[in-house]
């Protein structure tokens, strides 16, 4: 999971001066949500990892003309935008996306803008994730990440399957929680905890 | 073209406050109102984030991109930007010489002079494909693209993209076997008339009646097939593992491992109790133990559960895996021949991997250990090196 969803000016001069370590943090901060913006158009994990891969090589080919952030955001989703919308015309692929786009001719922009913010706004709600508890985010991520049951969870967590159930539902809350307020999650953990330990009559 | 796309990062933060049930300042409220008016499509990404189920399923999609395939994706477009001065005369003595070139590669070739063009090939990774051969012997092919029902007698079978379920017939007809079969390169999922779900792996087959009447429920299985067998304590469900062995089972969910080239059966239990039994010799496992069957049966402590699962949650685990071992897994999922050539070390692996790679993809990761491999035969063999 990445961490932050910004990145400081340094790294940015940095990046403009063709250092590879400062174009490698900017691309850690945006393939995500770039690849998953291109999937929606594509409909197709290979292809948008293609256009997402083609948009940061040509932000490197230019790197010398950004000076923030929002610039090579607005950048990245343009040129992957136009990119996808090309490939689209020029192959059938049949796909969600292009069977909206073809659905509502001229509003291709407003798909776009949707589904820009949808990206960014799934990566600052994802790099909660990384927050949380140990005892929550393991089980988000063995549901989330690999795809494992809830049977599959207990027995490779050694923990019975309602225990894994509600352990499940409390991380989903617990991440909404961590955006909310950060103090109100500790008391809610304690809590929790005081729970656990069996003060309350179960 | 479109105008260019911006980001209002005022307007995530109040869509991220709304999410997380955070109260929203006037100024926000009126972005966030305003934002949801605009389009249909922001409503639906509203709903899409809202939804347990949905966000879970971007959560997987968003993980699903890996950050050394982009990576990599990214810095091979980086060719060295080399720039040829030709003067004129130059690029007609070398357009002289193509031509001249041509002419002579081109001359007609006597049969035992003619090459293969050398071109690099990749091998896309297998997918969902199967064959179902019905009792009278007629086969239909099943691809990912395929919804369709098919009748049979008094059953009805529906596939729904690289799924397919039977549903019991309600008549006492005779009972009748279906077989479905995988190719290398292939995998399916097949719901029984019972509700037993089965997951089969490439280069497998299951036999099972269309109808389970009787004192039990008896399918036969050969390759690798993972199995949630529906509970019913008045039908036991037994496996005939390639006439090697049998596993006896109430409810329970567990994945089978009987590859002919592999030099004993691995039986492991995910939950439930079952029986594996072979020539007159029996163990009864607990959740995650594994049976290794040859002449008689052991019993396996605390096996790697995700490693034995991994195919059916669609990657390889080369964990602890030797050189062999995962040659034998790509061999069958991306159906290629593979031969050794010189001395290569028996190497171990670990790491996962994604089974809808390419080939060439997962190769790439696998150099890293040190060993090299090479495409011929148009992607058909694969040679691994030392």
């Amino acid at each position: 999971m990445n961490g932050g969803t910004d990145i400081n000016q340094a790294i940015l001069a940095d990046f403009s001066k063709g250092d590879e370590q400062a174009f490698r943090q900017v691309f850690d901060l945006l393939f995500r949500p770039l690849c998953f913006f291109a999937g929606k158009f594509t409909g197709q994990k290979e292809e948008a990892e293609d256009m997402a891969a083609q948009a940061f090589h040509k932000l490197w080919l230019r790197r010398d003309g950004f000076s923030s952030l929002a610039a090579i955001r607005s950048f990245l989703y343009t040129t992957v935008r136009n990119q996808c919308l090309d490939l689209l015309k020029h192959k059938e692929v049949v796909s969600h996306a292009h069977q909206q786009l073809a659905a509502v001719p001229g509003e291709a922009d407003t798909f776009s803008e949707s589904r820009m913010m949808q990206a960014e706004l799934l990566a600052v709600i994802f790099a909660e994730i990384g927050k949380l508890p140990e005892k929550y985010r393991v089980v988000l991520e063995l549901s989330f990440k690999e795809e494992l049951s809830v049977q599959e969870i207990a027995l490779r967590t050694n923990k019975a399957e309602n225990h894994v159930r509600a352990d499940r539902s409390r991380a989903l809350a617990l991440l909404r929680a961590s955006l909310k307020d950060k103090k109100l999650l500790d008391a809610a953990l304690a809590l929790w905890a005081v729970y656990e330990a069996g003060y309350f009559s179960k | 073209m479109q105008p260019d796309l911006s980001f209002n990062e005022q307007l995530r933060e109040a869509l991220r406050k709304h999410w997380a049930g955070q109260p929203l300042s006037e100024n926000e409220q009126a972005l966030l109102d305003e934002w949801l008016a605009a389009s249909p499509d922001n409503r639906a990404v509203w709903e899409e984030l809202n939804d347990e189920m949905a966000l879970e399923l971007q959560f997987r999609e968003w993980n699903g991109y890996d950050r050394e395939t982009v990576w990599r994706k990214t810095t091979a477009l980086r060719r060295p930007a080399k720039t040829y001065r030709l003067y004129r005369w130059a690029a007609a003595a070398a357009a002289i010489l193509l031509i001249a070139a041509a002419a002579y590669l081109l001359r007609p070739k006597s049969p035992d002079q003619q090459t293969v063009a050398q071109t690099v090939t990749d091998v896309a990774p297998g997918g969902s494909k199967a064959v179902l051969v019905l009792a009278d012997g007629s086969t239909v092919t099943l691809d990912s693209a395929g919804n369709q029902v098919i009748r049979q007698g008094s059953t009805a079978i529906r596939q729904q993209a690289g799924q397919l379920r039977y549903e019991a017939a309600d008549d006492a007809s005779e009972i009748s076997y279906n077989t479905l079969k995988t190719p290398r390169g292939g995998q399916f999922r097949i719901t029984l008339p019972d509700g037993t779900g089965v997951w089969l792996n490439a280069e497998s087959s299951l036999r099972f009646p269309t109808a389970f009447r009787g004192k039990e429920r008896l399918v036969e299985v050969s390759g690798e097939a993972y199995f949630e067998v529906a509970k019913d304590a008045a039908l036991p469900f037994r496996v005939n593992v390639a006439n090697r062995a049998t596993i006896e089972v109430l409810g329970t969910n567990f994945n089978v491992n009987a590859y002919e080239d592999e030099s004993e059966i691995a039986a492991t239990l995910l939950s439930g109790a079952v029986k594996v039994g072979t020539g007159g010799r029996s163990a009864l496992l607990k959740p995650g133990q594994q049976a290794r069957v040859n002449t008689g049966v052991s019993v396996m402590n605390g096996v790697d559960i995700e490693k034995v699962m991994a195919w059916k949650n669609g990657v390889f685990n080369f964990k602890d895996a030797k050189l062999k071992e995962v040659m034998k897994q790509l061999s069958r999922w991306y159906d290629i021949e593979v031969e050794y050539r010189g001395n290569v070390p028996d190497t171990e692996f670990w790491g996962k991997m994604g089974r809808n790679l390419t080939l060439l993809q997962v190769l790439n990761g696998l150099e890293a250990t040190g060993i090299h491999f090479k495409l011929e035969d148009n992607g058909k063999k694969l040679v691994v090196l030392p």
